[in-house]
């Protein structure tokens, strides 16, 4: 613990797109962490998010702020959690830095490569800290890291991850149909009872990747709508793979996906292969864990995801085999970096350039797609 | 876990590297097996050994010789097998050698369909609940060098296109390192399922597959299926030889069974894969093959 106040933070938003709840226990259980306001943008947000803002704050015990630049105007904030809507993080991350305040951001830095660009740009210029915490400090990377570290493998040759996520409830989709390729971002993520997967599920695992392998060169992608009709109608996917080779000629592959509840009995598969010239070795990100085949759990086992979370964004199915791990996401060890981070005034593992670099691997993803499998070359 | 293997005086003779090596112990539970020799790699085997094909020929043992595993020599020693009228049978093509010419030999190319596990998917996934196939996910070994890593593709196409379909993109990725090789088949199908073949560079017992169906997941997890020894030094996977499909598939092959030598693929892609691997490894990028 440090010998001066704790830092302040402030949490930008609830959206039900975003993560901030599962940041909350973190700030809250920190030493060096507190929480001292919720806000958003009152005027521009729907009427259900602003009572859920303010349900929080109330929850918190803190004020909320109903104006963006207002709280960011506070002496008491030094960090800003933003998980605003993926469309506006750009605009309040590049707010924030330039009120001086260090940036906490989850998973995507904007919704274009040039919104990532502005938000690097702005952090560089105002001299602040930011992390993005959501792919680097997880039990998949770290024990990949430790692998690579031990020297096991040899030369490193390849990495192979699948994480999917066993969740929402499937429905058919109208697969006699002609089915046209996933549709382009073209700066538009969010619909509004789903998520475009490759970049939701598919960001995990083009994390892992970049801590595993060098600078992405080449991407392959493939895509579709194979579970649930909302993806279908709207013309994007569920279920992703990408392959991508670095500047070393290392390859990199991923599968990404909703796939369902009870799929998988821990919540879906997240799982690593690092291949070297004189070993493989698999990880499996949900293990250790301990089997709970409780009988009266399974067969009344309440799969069907609640109405107001159908595709399961804050919630979660039942599970056979939970993991050890108290912290598998890595949040507290990401806080504990980002502490750290601010403390001996160095960056943190994973910044805005690494988040920066994760969205042109996934965009690159989508243009593939979109071409109907051709490589995209990034450099 | 292996039993003590069973040899007689006239039978098989096995060829295989130190990757395919965990297969032999549960050769002669299937077959005649007379000897065995060794195509790179330290093995350890309880067969007797010849130090090439030309002494197990002399020896005069020889009912047929079977190749689990590529090498550069292969083509030359399947001419001389021809010259001793001993037939020879293979789990994948020669480069640029069509069966039966010059050489005589046998490819019997369906090994991939004797595989335990994969006779449980496509049993698991013809169930109604399985619903459509999504994606194929198989972790192979065989990238010992080039021609292991020809074959694991090969083998691994003709699986993808059983349990998918057939493919409308084909991407290879290849890369070599301290000698061995690695690749990625990238595979997309006309009904739009996709496919990543990884082929190590390094032995695989029990091949992991994971095979995604609208209606859920079925996943052989490879090795975490073994009997697991520990001891005072540690734990141990203890290899499963009835994993391994070579016996199955060897007593099929020799009686003729059709199973056991189709291949559903076409020879031209084939035979065009071997330089589409080496091509991939030098540009350090893709190569699109359909």
């Amino acid at each position: 613990m440090r010998d001066e106040a704790p830092y302040g933070v402030l949490l930008l938003s609830f959206s039900r797109h975003s993560h901030q709840r599962n940041f909350v226990p973190g700030f809250v259980g920190h030493a060096d962490t507190r929480i001292v306001a919720v806000a958003d943008d009152d005027e521009t947000i729907a009427d259900d998010l602003r009572q859920l803002n303010r349900r929080h704050a109330a929850e918190l015990g803190v004020p909320y702020v109903g104006n963006i630049a207002e709280a960011l105007a506070r002496q008491d904030v030094d960090i800003v959690s933003i998980a605003h809507d993926i469309e506006r993080r750009a605009e309040l991350a590049v707010l924030a830095a330039t009120a001086g305040k260090h940036l906490w951001i989850d998973k995507f830095l904007g919704a274009t490569l040039g919104e990532c660009d502005a938000v690097v740009d702005a952090v560089q210029a105002n001299g602040i800290r930011a992390i993005v915490p959501s792919y680097h400090y997880g039990s998949l990377v770290q024990q990949a890291l430790t692998v690579l570290a031990s020297g096991r493998l040899g030369e490193l040759l390849g990495v192979h991850t699948d994480v999917l996520f066993s969740k929402g409830w499937p429905r058919p989709t109208n697969r006699a149909s002609p089915r046209q390729p996933p549709l382009l971002p073209a700066g538009r993520w969010k619909y509004p009872e789903l998520k475009r997967e490759l970049l939701t599920v598919g960001a995990y695992s083009v994390g892992l990747l970049q801590a595993c392998l060098g600078t992405a060169k080449t991407v392959i992608a493939h895509g579709r709508a194979h579970f649930f009709q909302e993806h279908d109608d709207s013309t994007t996917e569920d279920f992703a793979t990408l392959t991508l080779t670095d500047e070393a000629g290392r390859i990199g592959t991923l599968c990404a996906g909703r796939i369902g509840v009870a799929t998988h009995p821990s919540g879906g598969p997240a799982l690593a292969r690092l291949v070297g010239a004189r070993a493989t070795i698999s990880i499996d990100a949900k293990r250790p864990a301990i089997n709970a085949f409780l009988r009266q759990e399974i067969v009344d086992a309440p799969y069907q995801p609640a109405k107001e979370d159908p595709m399961q964004w804050a919630s979660g199915p039942p599970t056979q085999r939970p993991p050890l791990s108290a912290d598998p996401a890595g949040l507290l060890a990401a806080l504990d970096d980002f502490i750290g981070a601010l403390d001996e005034n160095r960056q943190p593992a994973y910044s805005v350039e690494q988040a920066r670099d994760n969205m042109e691997i996934l965009l690159a993803g989508y243009r593939s797609m979109a071409s109907g499998g051709d490589a995209v070359d990034l450099r | 876990m292996s039993r003590p293997p069973t040899t007689t005086d006239s039978g098989a003779i096995i060829l295989c590297d130190s990757l395919r090596a965990g297969a032999l112990a549960g050769l002669p539970r299937h077959l005649p097996v007379a000897g065995f020799v060794s195509t790179g790699g330290g093995v350890r085997t309880e067969l007797p050994r010849f130090d090439d094909v030309t002494a197990a020929l002399d020896a005069g043992v020889a009912e047929v010789v079977v190749i689990l595993s590529p090498y550069r020599g292969m083509a030359a020693d399947a001419l001389l097998c021809r010259q001793r009228q001993v037939p020879v049978i293979t789990a994948g093509p020669m480069p640029g050698v069509a069966q039966n010419r010059k050489t005589g030999y046998v490819e019997a190319a369906g090994r991939w369909r004797y595989h335990l596990t994969v006779q449980r998917l496509f049993q698991s996934s013809s169930r109604p609940a399985f619903g459509s196939p999504v994606y194929l996910r198989h972790i192979a070994g065989g990238g010992r060098n080039v021609l292991g890593l020809w074959w694991a593709a090969l083998e691994g196409l003709e699986l993808i296109a059983g349990l998918l379909g057939t493919p409308r993109r084909l991407w290879v990725t290849a890369t070599r390192g301290g000698g061995r090789w690695h690749a990625t088949i990238t595979v997309i199908t006309i009904d739009e399922a996709s496919a990543q073949l990884v082929i190590t560079p390094t032995a695989v017992s029990g091949d992991e597959m994971m095979l995604l169906g609208t209606g859920g997941l079925l996943w052989g997890e490879g090795v975490r299926e073994h009997v697991i020894e520990q001891t005072d030094g540690g734990s141990r996977l203890l290899a499963d030889d009835e994993a391994w499909p070579d016996g199955r598939w060897a007593a099929a092959a020799i009686a003729g069974d059709a199973l056991a030598l189709q291949s559903s693929m076409d020879d031209a892609l084939r035979q065009a894969l071997l330089p589409a691997l080496r091509r991939a490894a030098r540009q350090r990028q893709p190569v699109s093959l359909v």
